[in-house]
């Protein structure tokens, strides 16, 4: 059941293809209920599976570069429609850290998005993706909304 | 004539063979040519066969036999190398040589993660499925032929493994989803270990090495032989990977993988065990492990030394298998190839969407068009051909082998040349959209190139500079006019600008060192971090296809 979000929109993208679909969702959003907006960009070289100690280095350093500059971008995205959006890069867990974020800045709703893949039904993971969904509300309390990012 | 010499029978055997594959490299570039520039539009492997099935046909057929002496030289000496080929034991070299290291090639490259992520429907056909299949062959087989059950089964086993080359190639052209290359490959390299291991067991039973069925001597023998090879395979990936990750010289480390592919073959056979599966899963091990961890240059050249063998092992293999192919035998045995044909359609089809259906119910879905393409993709080549050439002399060996051939020659055929208009029929290509993503990317940096062009003349004083700014602006706009119509290429701008940034880091490192503003040892350092960083994008890159969130709950 979805309530009224009392606190920043938060927006977590991972700089996919169709993150800006996400973003442009959450500014379109964060316009009409004239909240304030933060993009959250989680580094996590977990997600490029083993790695030797070198490139646990090289992969940190380099998704933290990515996500600065990605997050800049739709900062600048969102300035241009008349959003004020902060941002914030961390590293570590990415259900923790979110959740971190969300109680931070007393956040009232999470955009997440999911990409469906044409040519296949239904989408990769996606039991995964709710189940970390109720989980990060189970956990904060926070409204999460996932957005299909159908790509065109 | 001229040539004759070539061919005198004092010429020693290995000059002859030399010749041999000199011509079938000859002919493999020929055919390549004539499809890269578009002559025939045919998947390259099944130009091969036919082409090789053309030469061997010229000696076969009595009416074009008359006719020989008149035509194109080298036909005159296809009887020669038919003789050749012959006397050589195909099967061992067909396995050993070639398809060990296409195995280990495509091993090498399968990525563990998406692999990982769909390996209970990839277990399930390769393992039960071939299983079931052979059976199923076995079964209709023995119902319509003379050969008997072992036997039979024996025929289902070989025929079952699939070559998934033709289709993978059309896969690359048409831009297909990764998920179902990665589920017809990752089959295809289990099924091809499973399927001879299966073989052996029924053919042992044929000849009476083994006396009747026993259930857990059968499944002792199988966990020997594929459980066996798959351990043995892991030990020198590992092994092979101590020795990558302390070396730092791009030709040992590509001699390092072609022994692991080559020897790894011989290593398990000597000890009984699966051969393939030990490549393959020496493969993967290493394509997951170290070869990520391998410097630039010694990536480079890995994958250019594995894409030139490939190609290589390929054009013999298959021109082999149309040399190989007398069509008078298969037109004798045409009612045994016609149920042989039947009965792999038949055990095709229940094994895939008997097996999808069940990965379903255990949580891993198989969308229908994938189930169709899985279907008709199911190639068979290399292995089934050299699996039943091993047969020898055995009752209804050369049965056998027609049948083989038969079912090789229509799956490459009739399903290789129609596949690519079923996966388009079902909407599975994506080249479309991929061709216009790309040819977006490639405007827009085509404009930024040509913006850095401009500074580049301004700043060398060819250009005034109300010019230069002005050309700017029209640049700026002109690139800012695509990233608002395409902001899907942002993620694309955003790694090619990082990649770029980092080579030019690289090449002020290089300068800084030979001005000698700093050491040796501190330029190698510094040098060997930047490599660092330029090497992760491609698994950043790739990780972009995983979704954040699966298992981040913990």
């Amino acid at each position: 059941m979805s309530r009224e979000p009392t606190g920043p929109i938060v927006c977590a993208t991972r700089g996919g293809k169709a993150s800006h679909i996400l973003q442009a969702k959450a500014i379109q959003l964060a316009r009409v209920e004239g909240k304030p907006l933060v993009f959250v960009y989680i580094v996590s070289p977990g997600n490029l599976g083993a790695l030797s100690e070198k490139s646990k280095e090289a992969a940190q350093a380099e998704l933290t570069w990515f996500g600065h500059a990605l997050l800049k971008v739709a900062q600048l995205r969102a300035q241009r429609a008349g959003v004020k959006a902060d941002t914030i890069v961390r590293q570590g867990n990415v259900r923790v850290q979110i959740e971190e974020v969300l109680r931070e800045k007393g956040a009232g709703l999470l955009l997440l998005g999911a990409s469906r893949q044409r040519g296949s039904t239904p989408t990769f993971d996606e039991d995964a993706l709710t189940q970390f969904a109720r989980q990060v509300e189970q956990d904060t309390g926070v409204e999460v909304r996932i957005i299909a990012l159908d790509e065109a | 004539m001229w040539f004759k010499p070539f061919f005198q029978e004092t010429q020693p055997e290995f000059i002859q063979i030399e010749i041999v594959f000199l011509i079938f490299i000859l002919i493999s570039t020929l055919v390549a040519i004539a499809i890269r520039v578009r002559k025939i539009k045919l998947p390259y492997t099944v130009a091969l066969v036919l082409v090789g099935l053309g030469l061997s046909a010229i000696n076969d057929i009595p009416l074009l036999a008359e006719f020989r002496a008149f035509l194109f030289p080298v036909t005159q000496q296809t009887e020669q190398i038919q003789t050749l080929i012959s006397s050589v034991s195909i099967e061992e070299v067909v396995l050993a040589l070639f398809v060990a290291p296409l195995v280990f090639e495509a091993s090498l490259h399968l990525n563990w993660n998406h692999l990982r992520k769909d390996l209970l429907p990839v277990l399930l056909l390769a393992v039960p499925g071939v299983l079931v299949a052979s059976f199923i062959v076995g079964w209709i087989i023995a119902r319509t032929t003379e050969i008997p059950i072992e036997l039979a089964v024996a025929f289902g086993a070989l025929i079952s493994a699939t070559d998934p080359v033709a289709v993978i190639a059309f896969f690359r052209s048409l831009g297909v989803s990764k998920r179902l290359a990665i589920l017809v490959e990752g089959e295809s390299l289990i099924n091809d270990g499973i399927s001879m291991v299966i073989f052996l067991i029924a053919l042992d039973m044929s000849t009476g090495a083994i006396a009747s069925f026993n259930l857990w001597q059968t499944l002792g023998i199988f966990l020997q032989e594929a459980g066996g090879g798959i351990l043995i395979g892991l030990a020198l990936g590992a092994l092979a990977g101590t020795f990558l990750s302390r070396l730092d010289d791009h030709l040992i480390e590509t001699t390092v993988t072609m022994t692991v592919a080559f020897g790894g073959y011989v290593v398990a056979t000597q000890l009984h065990t699966s051969g393939i599966l030990a490549v393959v899963a020496a493969g993967v091990y290493l394509g997951s492990t170290s070869l990520h961890n391998v410097s630039p240059t010694t990536r480079i050249a890995l994958d250019n030394f594995w894409e030139f063998l490939n190609f290589i092992a390929n054009s013999v293999l298959f021109l082999l298998i149309g040399l190989r192919i007398h069509l008078m035998d298969l037109w004798q045995n045409l009612l045994p190839i016609s149920f042989a044909i039947l009965a792999i359609l038949v055990s095709r089809g229940v094994v895939v969407y008997a097996m999808s259906d069940l990965s379903t119910r255990l949580g891993k879905a198989i969308p229908l068009p994938f189930r169709h393409v899985m279907f008709w993709g199911g190639l068979r080549g290399a292995v089934s051909l050299a699996l039943a050439l091993s047969l020898g002399r055995i009752p209804h060996a050369s049965t056998i082998q027609a049948m083989t051939f038969g079912v090789v020659l229509f799956t490459l055929i009739a399903q290789g040349l129609t596949i690519e208009g079923l996966i388009k029929k079902l909407n599975l290509s994506e080249i479309t959209q991929q061709a216009e993503t790309q040819r977006r990317l490639a405007n827009l940096l085509v404009s930024r190139a040509e913006k850095q062009e401009l500074a580049r003349l301004y700043h060398e004083g060819m250009l005034a500079e109300s010019i230069w700014q002005a050309l700017s602006q029209v640049s700026d706009t002109e690139t800012l006019t695509i990233l608002e119509r395409n902001p899907e290429l942002e993620q694309n701008i955003l790694i090619e600008t990082r990649r770029e940034m980092l080579r030019s880091g690289r090449v002020a490192l290089g300068e800084i060192f030979r001005r000698n503003s700093i050491s040796e040892e501190v330029y190698q350092d510094e040098l060997a971090k930047l490599d660092e960083r330029i090497q992760i994008w491609d698994r950043i890159e790739d990780s972009f296809d995983t979704l954040p969130y699966n298992g981040a709950t913990s």
